[in-house]
């Protein structure tokens, strides 16, 4: 899954650590999942989403890989 | 049933320190105890009860930082160290028999439980840290 918290963070000129204290995770998470390390919960998806006001299909998208079990 | 990304209720961050004192204590005790007390007591099953509890509270204790990405980490430590435990269990007896000392198991329940419990240490905190940055 790719994703583009690192565009919106730019946007927003917020760090990891700013972004990390408005969702309520550590600075490592928001970290891994902008390194495609760890995909987060919905509930987490749906609050980045929020921060950067932009639907989560724009902030989170699927890749082939995403598709295949 | 309500299936949702739970997380488990885990002690306040001081338990940590706690169990880690724990830890420090009963084996400095039990080596005490074993050169220098001329007791008539097996401190052995004594020390691994106390380093199970120990083991206990410092995997229920939360870490500095705890959200859905170390719960993640958690559940999948768990697991490897489970089915490491396992593992151990269907292919100790063939190693057993291997060396000429009949098909059995070489450790009991307990020692068992004590791998699996100190293996998910051992494999959380390698998650852990290779994760942090």
């Amino acid at each position: 899954m790719k994703n583009q918290i690192k565009v919106g963070r730019a946007i927003l000129d917020l760090t990891q650590e700013d972004l990390a204290k408005k969702v309520g995770v550590s600075r490592q998470t928001i970290n891994s999942i902008e390194k495609g390390r760890y995909v987060p919960s919905t509930i987490l998806a749906l609050k980045i989403a929020t921060i950067f006001e932009k639907p989560v299909d724009e902030v989170f998208k699927l890749e082939e890989e995403d598709w295949e079990t | 049933m309500k299936i949702s990304p739970s997380r488990i209720v885990l002690l306040p961050h001081y338990f940590q320190k706690i169990a880690v004192a724990l830890f420090v204590v009963s084996i400095t005790l039990s080596i005490v105890l074993k050169n220098y007390v001329p007791i008539d007591v097996d401190i052995k099953p004594i020390l691994g009860n106390v380093l199970l509890i120990t083991a206990l509270i410092f995997i229920y204790s939360k870490g500095k930082v705890e959200d859905e990405m170390t719960m993640q980490l958690r559940y999948s430590a768990f697991l490897l160290a489970f089915q490491i435990g396992v593992m151990m269990c269907i292919v100790d007896p063939y190693i057993n028999w291997l060396m000429g000392d009949g098909f059995h198991l070489g450790y009991s329940a307990f020692d068992l439980v004590g791998m699996i419990v100190f293996n998910y240490i051992g494999i959380y905190s390698i998650y852990y840290f290779s994760e942090k940055e």
